[in-house]
């Protein structure tokens, strides 16, 4: 019983980082399937008192997955205000995949895993839309 | 008194009809915004079927792309909305209008890959490419920007360049810029008002 309360209080601290951090929205644009690349887009939002760092993404749907400015430029660390959302949207930031391993279809599923500071992760489903 | 009632009879028909035409000559050709008088230009791209010209396109209006299929963002959603545009065209219209997509990143995209990539857009869409030479002089005259950076092939990288989706009329002017905001409605009807119609 005793070992069992103390689990509990193991646990509690993550269940609670892992509700603060929410992803919502996540969508990849369905490439020409020739296309070697995609875009993946969503909103995080950080509903906790402090701030949040995302920094990083891994995807089993292409070779290479990261964060890129609308610059094209590639941004290493997303600074998450604490009760705000960060969006990835077309025409600004997005979550660049390159490399990808199948030609991706509306409606096809792919999973991404986001990479926070203080080592902790989020799995996340993105559905690919058709947005011609 | 009777000439004078007439005098301003003739005067107010002319101003009607002077009126009336001017609006009309601008129905049928808007004008050129002073700032895109000498931007593009002729050129004789590479496509999947053979070379490409601008004056191949004389008599039909246009919408022309610059950038990479490569690109994730911006370009997909720029011929997305050309696609788009030309999709909105009346029937009667519609052999009347092309779009083109030029890749400046010709190490890696040959001109049948562009082709298909451009025709999950719009089977209407040519892709043509050029010689990095060819590139670097069509983007001083079309006042575009952008950097290829020296890497292989085969290497994941990214080109920034400007962003501007050319409308260009029968006489292949450039004669309005829009991006991949602009609404497809807006840029079909900027395409009939070009086509007289």
């Amino acid at each position: 019983m005793k070992r069992m309360l103390w689990g509990c209080l193991l646990l509690m601290p993550w269940l609670a980082e892992a509700a603060d951090l929410e992803v919502a929205n996540a969508r990849v644009r369905m490439p020409p399937p020739v296309s070697e690349t995609a875009a993946v887009y969503m909103d995080i939002r950080n509903a906790d008192v402090q701030a949040h760092r995302l920094t990083g993404v891994t995807t089993d749907a292409a070779a290479m997955a990261m964060f890129h400015g609308r610059d094209m430029q590639a941004l290493h660390d997303i600074r998450l205000v604490p009760g705000e959302h960060y969006a990835f949207a077309p025409g600004g930031a997005h979550i660049m995949l390159m490399g990808l391993k199948r030609v991706l279809h509306a409606g096809d599923r792919i999973r991404l895993s986001l990479q926070f500071d203080g080592d902790r992760q989020l799995q996340v489903q993105a559905i690919v839309r058709d947005m011609r | 008194m009777q000439a004078w009632k007439t005098g301003l009879a003739a005067l107010l028909m002319l101003g009607c009809i002077v009126g009336a035409a001017g609006l009309y000559a601008q129905r049928l050709q808007p004008s050129i915004p002073a700032y895109l008088a000498r931007m593009g230009g002729d050129f004789a791209l590479q496509s999947a079927t053979g070379t490409v010209h601008l004056h191949d396109f004389r008599g039909k209006v246009g919408l022309l792309y610059f950038g990479y299929s490569h690109c994730p963002d911006v370009c997909p959603a720029a011929l997305g909305v050309m696609a788009r545009a030309m999709r909105q065209m009346p029937q009667a219209l519609a052999d009347r209008v092309y779009a083109l997509f030029v890749s400046i990143d010709p190490r890696r995209d040959t001109p049948a890959h562009l082709q298909r990539y451009v025709s999950f857009f719009d089977p209407r869409m040519t892709g043509v490419t050029g010689t990095p030479q060819q590139l670097a002089a069509l983007a001083a005259d079309w006042r575009l920007e952008y950097v290829v950076p020296k890497a292989a092939a085969d290497s994941q990288y990214t080109v920034s360049h400007s962003n501007f989706i050319y409308l260009i009329n029968a006489q292949g002017q450039v004669v309005a810029l829009f991006d991949e905001k602009t609404s497809p409605d807006a840029m079909a009807s900027l395409m009939r008002r070009w086509l007289g119609r």
